[in-house]
């Protein structure tokens, strides 16, 4: 154990060794907990991120390796397109990403895939931003005003606002008695107001305003300034908030380790902060 | 230089490429956000919010179909992409696929609605194939 820890920790090449143990990881618990992954395919991504965890320069630092790993996750992708979840298509085309730059010389191999994780950061919150800008349910309220009025949303508020919680769960039982009868047009039941949240069209306008706030300001500081202190802060804001809003744990280590994908070496801090997250989130996950 | 850019470059442009194609799938077809590879999520209710109800035969009633991870009921496997795809178009690729045994009437896809003003909760119909029928 003490010269595996060592072989990961080794000080020349640590952080590039972190880097790729941490996507590793994230891959490795992505394909052990999501539910809508083919058998062979999740034995074969958990057998090869395992064998290339423990081997770390062996297997670890081979394109061929990542390329393998990519592959099975497009196969998987292709084979349920509409099934596999969106941080599937980021493990995907990360992967693909380091496949490709590891092919590359060695003395450009970080600063390329440092790039590459920035664009893909770049690319999703980008496509988030203007998914919810075109979406009807997302600008009118009605989605997040369904979400926090059935406490889908800001559970760890909820549970220490006094009544909330009975208020949240009266109103999922509200929800299932009506999804359980047959539908019909001009059916309708009232949900019931939240303590402390009596206005829910104000609460979904400010709620609405400040997702889009944050997943803006962090694709324009990665497109702009990625190597800059404050675009990964904002990346850990954007963590910590999704973290409060709704526990998608494995979606904000795969985040997490795109951030730590995109850090350079001398944001030591926040390299820490990458790695801490992805360890915890991913382990939340799993538990 | 520019070739090693391409390396960089690559992935995100085929992530790009992909998530364009989704994007204009949802926001003129009507396609459920969250699905595809277009990063959606959270723009709108889940498909898991939609759902499918069935006339079988003589039946008097609609059976509701959940799907069940990854190993549905064929019914159910091909309903769940509908639920993400929500055309009549696609119902009607089911009832092709579907067995000459499995004697269906008709399908209905129907989604939540929510009023945040008057926090009515209700359900619309968007897509169904097949002669209306009501209990």
């Amino acid at each position: 154990v003490k010269t595996w820890l060592r072989s990961v920790l080794e000080p020349e090449s640590s952080a590039w060794r972190i880097n790729l143990t941490a996507v590793a990881l994230v891959v490795t618990v992505h394909a052990a907990i999501t539910d809508r992954l083919h058998d062979p395919v999740r034995t074969g991504l958990l057998v090869l991120c395992m064998a290339g965890i423990v081997s770390q320069a062996a297997w670890l630092q081979g394109w061929r390796f990542w390329a393998v790993i990519a592959a099975i996750l497009a196969a998987q992708a292709a084979a349920l397109p509409l099934t596999v979840p969106n941080h599937h298509y980021a493990l995907t085309w990360t992967t693909f990403a380091i496949a490709l730059t590891l092919s590359a010389e060695e003395s450009e191999r970080e600063e390329l895939a440092r790039q590459a994780a920035a664009w893909i950061i770049v690319a999703i919150m980008t496509l988030a931003t203007a998914h919810r800008l075109a979406s009807p349910a997302f600008m009118d309220g009605s989605y997040l005003g369904y979400m926090l009025a059935t406490g889908g949303f800001l559970k760890p508020i909820l549970s220490v606002c006094d009544g909330c919680v009975t208020a949240a769960q009266a109103n999922q039982a509200l929800v299932a008695d009506l999804r359980a009868a047959v539908p019909s047009t001009g059916e309708g039941v009232t949900l019931q107001p939240l303590p402390h949240l009596p206005n829910l069209v104000v609460a979904t306008r400010g709620f609405g305003t400040a997702i889009l706030a944050i997943e803006a300001s962090v694709a324009i500081l990665f497109l702009l300034r990625r190597n800059h202190r404050l675009a990964h802060w904002s990346l850990l804001f954007f963590a910590a908030t999704l973290g409060v809003i709704r526990q998608e744990l494995l979606f904000i280590s795969v985040v997490s380790m795109l951030g730590l994908l995109s850090c350079p070496t001398h944001l030591a801090w926040e390299r820490r902060a990458y790695t801490l997250a992805v360890v915890v989130f991913a382990a939340g996950a799993l538990g | 230089m520019a070739y090693s850019r391409l390396r960089a470059a690559l992935p995100v442009l085929l992530l790009l490429t992909l998530a364009l194609w989704q994007f204009t799938q949802v926001h003129s077809q009507g396609w459920n956000s969250w699905r595809g590879g277009g990063f959606g999520m959270y723009a709108g209710f889940h498909p898991h919010h939609g759902e499918a109800w069935v006339w079988f035969g003589d039946s008097p009633a609609p059976t509701r179909i959940v799907r069940h991870a990854i190993t549905p009921t064929p019914l159910a496997g091909l309903l769940h992409t509908c639920l993400v795809q929500l055309t009549e178009a696609c119902l009607e690729r089911v009832q092709r696929r579907l067995p000459p045994t499995m004697p269906v009437d008709r399908i209905e896809l129907w989604r939540l609605t929510f009023n945040p003003a008057t926090r009515v909760l209700g359900r619309e119909l968007v897509a169904a194939v097949g002669a209306p029928r009501r209990p």
